[in-house]
């Protein structure tokens, strides 16, 4: 029992009611004025620099090794870039002119369906999602860019090579249809060159590129083969042009500083320009002396991966691992205080903030609302000698990121047996703030995984965070090909329409297996499914081989390569790795969209048809067909039928049984050299264009609607709250196959079930039990409901209220308004 | 309901999961139907009948013209119907609705009409209840059982209770102590956290409020703490404003507590609505609509006092903003 009162309020909630600029006090007036400056400036825009310069080194270079053509570009960028530092940064460096959010276009990635992008945010104006197109950004993108890359970008030669039934199934019946994917078999590595990705950033603050560069100078010096001379060689030239390019922009930094310092009239402005252009100066070529330095190399490595390519998630890594010999050795010294360590966090947390990816495909972008980003801070987890890593710098990492009302970076925390309560009720506090950070990562099961994949055991402990729910060991992954999926919601609709999918213009997609009038068995249900399942599945593995096969000869990544061990060691780069670098760890991930939808429409078959005899097929499937117009007490009987998420053992079953199908598809078709695929069931807001695309299904759900996310149940069906809906995903996993990858799981809570030191010890006490079931990944959402309808409402007052989607939190004021109801539907979890 | 001593079943009203204030730590909570008191207040009208019953929530019919299943057999003729020239949903006339059942509600595919009140067996319930049982390992938590009054079916909660811990749960109940003495006595062995209320000091006024007066559930909290002092006991007061919000009845119930320190809290509830729609589900009447929640000053100046009598200095109750 508990009395009724007014509505706790979360950290972010009374910020935004009171008109606050951040949630807590440790934040400068510097970093509030630049993050002002950022929120100022409204919408992101596109940065063109990057693919204008890039485009001009291309034509020069045509007929070279990709690998030396990508460092080329590099270099002609770092030459000929606009550079920019604005008052107030500490940490410089970004690839725009402007203090806002930006975000690169690759348009030899997808420059074929540019145009179509632009007009698409152009369209979009003042509307969710809004990205600035200026005249002028057009101009370059219609004239300049698209004329060039139109046929050698990637996405138009990936389209084109595709098997005729693949593409079919990914684009459907027009083959000039590129911009418009089905949605039914999904692909990503059209949308970015790389899988979520993490750079050995510590390399650069360790040796710094004139260690690398060194490296594989010697290496080149040494090449006798003929072979080599083909295979090694260009790939060596290309690191020391892409070390080279490093220095030449860093320096070209240093110099604008020192020149602004010259004219700087304010004199606590000077000295700070003074020391940019020392800092600069020195890294990212030499190895960083302090933390001041290490942070910005940290920083060069980011930016200078983000020019090279995107990978829609870039994690930083254990952040609070390597970067403590700096923080400690500065305090010793004197040089430093954890308050001005915090401010320069700080700084490099609104740097990233204003990068954005912007997607120019429809479907990625409404894939991928809010313009998600990852950008991973591994924090927390186990030393490689297994003991328990936290350190200061966790704490104030963590610190640092609270206070700000910015969506990235985003702290994600390794949990294990061990992890000392301190640090978990100050995580459970975080989490209370309402933002959604920091995400959670379960060591219990990702180092058993790593070790079934066949790493040592030293490499698992370490692994990284790198995407919303994924993890890397950043020496020994290759696996830089982004993944192909499967949208359950489709599977679902192809076994009751006979492999058609009305949405889609009531094509014949799938197999046909039959009328489901004829079956008189769940069996047969079951049977059709798996058909249908195994069909797409196969389709999706296809286009994986050919994304593996052809992407060599469009992409390179010199400056991510240079930062791996096992590149380094066979001179090959990253993006060759379908070819397999050997002793890397080179899985492909397999994507399934939807798993609570299937699950929840099985169950009602069952129940419905079979177990209770309440519905004969005729009802139901007429009922479905008709959208449930009509048919409000068909509907009802399937919402009210056995759901996946309450404990009920035989429902939570089908899950195990959809999983152990894929699962065992994907073992018997592993990729060469023992590598395998993995599944993984991670939406980002992908349910929610996949849904669209999807007519009802026997759970009750309307056409159109999204579909469940992750491995959670669907939208507020799982009435038993966290407890039996943790137990039951747990349930409804095989974790017998090493190709089980990560899931994802949002729990949402109001804030009044969480307030107070009580509610912190349920957290805790929740998140150990989290991890002790064994599962892969936990975010929390902790807002009241009115808040999220109050911001529908008045946008601009919420403007800069954070929620978590998936894996990522973003400005609810830059979700459609679909997403945002989808959010709101989310079962919301309650105490009793 | 008992039909053989070993494996039991009773009548359940609901299990309810991750429930937090029914006892230490993260706890299921197992409710039972049937209760000899009759409060005013009570907030789970549905638990009192000692019979399954049926309810109906009028908001989730989708009414005649789209559903009407309920019009027909084997619905009893006439039990359900609709008001020509209305909103079309259903209305219920509890005189003849009195044989409704599983097969009735079936019917209902809305969820609309359903039934309180389900025969459970001892397994059947723990096998429920262990779903939790990972959240208990960390919380400290475990089974509760509440009411209605759990102590009404004493063997079927006695054998509940003994396979908990057979199964390594922490045990509770919730109970109001208003039954014979001998069931105590089955029931308690197995208990670890007794959570029990003190309504009224009054006999008469608790006669007037909850039906019956307290001289049983008195004599049987007493020798409870004297039979039973290795138990935890915590008293609890549903605080109603008007009938026992006042300092006297606190400072009475510490007093009656005092000379026990197996009695280790006294813990204050304030009085809330949240059973109401309940009442209109079962076609019974609310008594209470004028009543409000006592005023969170008011719960605070008591609780104050509780604090004081246990030399307790309050603070821990008071949120702490954590530093690293
Ligand atoms: S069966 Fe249920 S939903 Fe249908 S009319 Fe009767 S009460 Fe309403
Ligand atoms: S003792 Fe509890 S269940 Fe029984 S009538 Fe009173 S409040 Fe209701």
């Amino acid at each position: 029992m508990t009395s009724v009162t007014t509505p706790t309020l979360t950290a972010q909630e009374r910020a935004i009611a009171e008109g606050k600029k951040s949630l807590y006090e440790n934040v400068s007036d510097r970093v509030l004025r630049m993050y002002e400056a950022i929120r100022g400036y409204g919408p992101p825009r596109v940065a063109l620099d990057r693919a204008v310069l890039f485009t001009e080194s291309f034509q020069e270079t045509e007929s070279q090794p990709m690998v030396v053509r990508w460092a080329k570009a590099l270099k002609h960028y770092a030459e000929k870039a606009p550079i920019a530092i604005f008052d107030d940064e500490l940490i410089v460096g970004r690839p725009n002119t402007w203090l806002g959010r930006w975000g690169i276009v690759y348009p030899e990635l997808d420059g074929s369906i540019m145009p179509g992008g632009v007009e698409m945010f152009r369209k979009n104006k003042g509307q969710a999602g809004e990205v600035i197109v200026t005249d002028e950004d057009a101009r370059l993108i219609n004239d300049v860019l698209t004329p060039y890359w139109t046929g050698k970008d990637y996405a138009s030669a990936f389209h084109d090579a595709l098997p005729e039934e693949t593409r079919f199934l990914m684009f459907g019946p027009d083959p000039k249809n590129l911009l418009l994917p089905t949605c039914v078999v999904l692909a990503t590595s059209n949308i970015r060159h790389s899988q979520n990705w993490t750079p050995d950033f510590n390399k650069i603050l360790t040796r710094g590129v004139k260690g690398i560069r060194a490296e594989a100078r010697a290496k080149l010096d040494a090449l006798t083969e003929p072979r080599d001379m083909i295979y090694k060689k260009p790939f060596l030239e290309a690191v020391i042009a892409t070390c080279d390019a490093m220095t030449i922009w860093s320096k070209r930094y240093a110099q604008l500083a020192t020149e602004m310092a010259a004219k700087e009239q304010n004199p606590q402005r000077k000295p700070e320009l003074l020391t940019i252009a020392e800092v600069c100066n020195w890294v990212p070529e030499n190895p960083a002396r302090t933390f001041h330095e290490a942070i910005q190399a940290q920083w060069w490595g980011q930016m200078f991966n983000r020019i090279e390519q995107t990978s829609s998630a870039m994690g930083q890594g254990r952040m609070d691992q390597y970067l403590l010999p700096y923080y400690q050795k500065d305090l010793a010294e004197g040089r430093i205080a954890p308050e001005s360590a915090t401010e320069l966090f700080q700084c490099l947390w609104i740097q990233m903030a204003q990068c954005v990816e912007i997607k120019l495909n429809p479907v990625a972008a409404a894939g991928t609302e809010g313009f998600s980003k990852f950008e991973d801070i591994c924090l927390g987890g186990q030393t490689t000698d297994g003991k328990d890593a936290t350190n200061e710098l966790t704490y104030l990492i963590l610190e640092s990121t609270r206070a700000l009302q910015i969506p990235v970076p985003e702290p994600c925390i390794r949990i294990h047996a061990n992890t000392p309560d301190r640090l978990l009720h100050y995580v459970a506090e975080v989490i209370k703030d309402g933002k959604g950070f920091p995400k959670l990562l379960n060591d219990e099961m990702v180092i058993p995984f790593y070790l079934a994949n066949g790493a040592t055991m030293k490499e698992a402990l370490d692994w990284n965070i790198s995407g919303c729910c994924e993890n890397r060991l950043i020496n020994r992954e290759t696996n830089v090909t982004g993944n192909g999926g499967i949208n359950y919601g489709s599977v679902t609709e192809m076994t009751f329409r006979n492999g058609k999918l009305k949405v889609l213009k009531d094509i014949q997609f799938g197999v046909q297996t039959g009328d489901p009038r004829t079956w008189t068995s769940f069996d047969q249900v079951w049977n059709a499914f798996c058909t249908q399942l195994g069909y797409l599945a196969k389709h999706a593995l296809i286009q994986q081989h050919l994304a593996l096969k052809i992407k060599p000869n469009y992409f390179a990544a010199p400056a991510t390569s240079m930062l791996h061990d096992l590149a380094m060691e066979h001179c090959r780069d990253l993006h060759s790795h379908g070819d397999y670098i050997p002793g890397a760890i080179d899985h492909s991930c397999f994507e399934a969209i939807g798993k609570g939808t299937a699950i929840d429409s099985l169950a009602a078959v069952k129940h419905l048809i079979f177990d209770t005899k309440r519905l004969t097929w005729d009802q139901l499937l007429e009922a479905m067909e008709a959208n449930w117009e009509g048919h409000e007490a068909i509907r009802q009987m399937c919402l009210n039928a056995p759901k996946y998420g309450n404990g009920i053992e035989w429902v939570d079953q089908i899950g195990w049984e959809i999983e152990h199908f894929i699962l065992e598809y994907l073992h018997q078709h592993p990729k060469p050299h023992d590598q395998c695929f993995l599944l993984r069931q991670i939406p980002v807001t992908f349910h929610v264009p996949l849904g669209k695309v999807t007519w009802a299904t026997p759970n009750g759900r309307p056409a159109n609607e999204y579909l469940a996310e992750g491995i959670s149940a669907s939208h507020g069906m799982d009435v038993k709250g966290p407890t039996v809906a943790l137990t039951s995903m747990a349930h409804g996993r095989d974790l017998s196959y090493r190709e089980k990858g990560g899931d994802l799981i949002n729990l949402k809570f109001s804030p009044a079930n969480v307030a107070g030191e009580e509610g912190t010890r349920r957290l805790m006490q929740i998140i150990r039990t989290w991890s002790e079931l064994k599962h892969w990944h936990v975010q929390f959402n902790i807002i009241n409901k009115q808040t999220l309808m109050a911001a529908q409402k008045d946008p601009d007052k919420y403007r800069n209220l954070i929620v978590r989607i998936a894996g990522y939190s973003a400005y609810f004021v830059d979700l459609s308004p679909m997403q945002q109801a989808e959010i709101i539907a989310r079962t919301e979890e309650h105490m009793g | 309901m008992t039909n053989s001593s070993t494996n039991p079943t009773g009548l359940v009203l609901n299990i309810q999961h991750f429930c937090t204030h029914d006892g230490p730590g993260i706890r299921t909570t197992v409710f039972l139907k049937g209760c000899s008191l009759r409060c005013k207040w009570c907030s789970n009208p549905e638990s009192i009948h000692p019979k399954p019953e049926l309810a109906y929530n009028i908001s989730k019919c989708i009414g005649k013209k789209q559903c009407g299943l309920c019009l027909k057999p084997p619905c009893s003729e006439g039990a359900f119907y609709v008001l020509e020239g209305e909103d079309n949903r259903i209305r219920v006339n509890w005189d003849l609705a009195t044989d409704c059942g599983q097969e009735c509600v079936d019917l209902c595919p809305t969820g609309a009409l359903y039934l309180f009140g389900q025969a459970m067996s001892v397994e059947q319930v723990l096998d429920e209840v262990e779903q939790d049982s990972t959240f208990y390992r960390e919380s400290g938590g475990g089974m509760t059982l509440s009411g209605g009054e759990c102590q009404l079916q004493p063997d079927f909660s006695a054998a509940l209770l003994q396979e908990a811990h057979r199964r390594g749960f922490n045990t509770a109940i919730e109970t109001a102590f208003n039954v014979p003495w001998s069931h105590v006595e089955k029931v308690l062995p197995h208990v670890d956290v007794v959570l029990h209320d003190h309504k009224l000091t009054d006999p008469e006024r608790h006669k007037k409020w909850c039906g019956v007066d307290n001289r049983q559930i008195l004599a049987n909290m007493k020798r409870a703490y004297e039979t039973f002092p290795d138990k935890t006991f915590i008293a609890r007061t549903p605080l109603i404003p008007g009938v026992n919000d006042d300092e006297e009845h606190i400072r009475s119930v510490l007093a009656f507590i005092r000379p026990y320190p197996n009695v280790i809290d006294y813990e204050l509830l304030p009085y809330h609505r949240f059973g109401e729609s309940k009442y209109g589900f079962l076609g019974r009447v609310y008594e209470l609509k004028d009543f409000t929640s006592p005023s969170p000053e008011l719960v605070q100046r008591l609780r104050a006092i509780i604090d004081e009598a246990l030399g307790r200095s309050g603070l821990l109750e008071q949120t702490q903003e954590f530093k690293p």
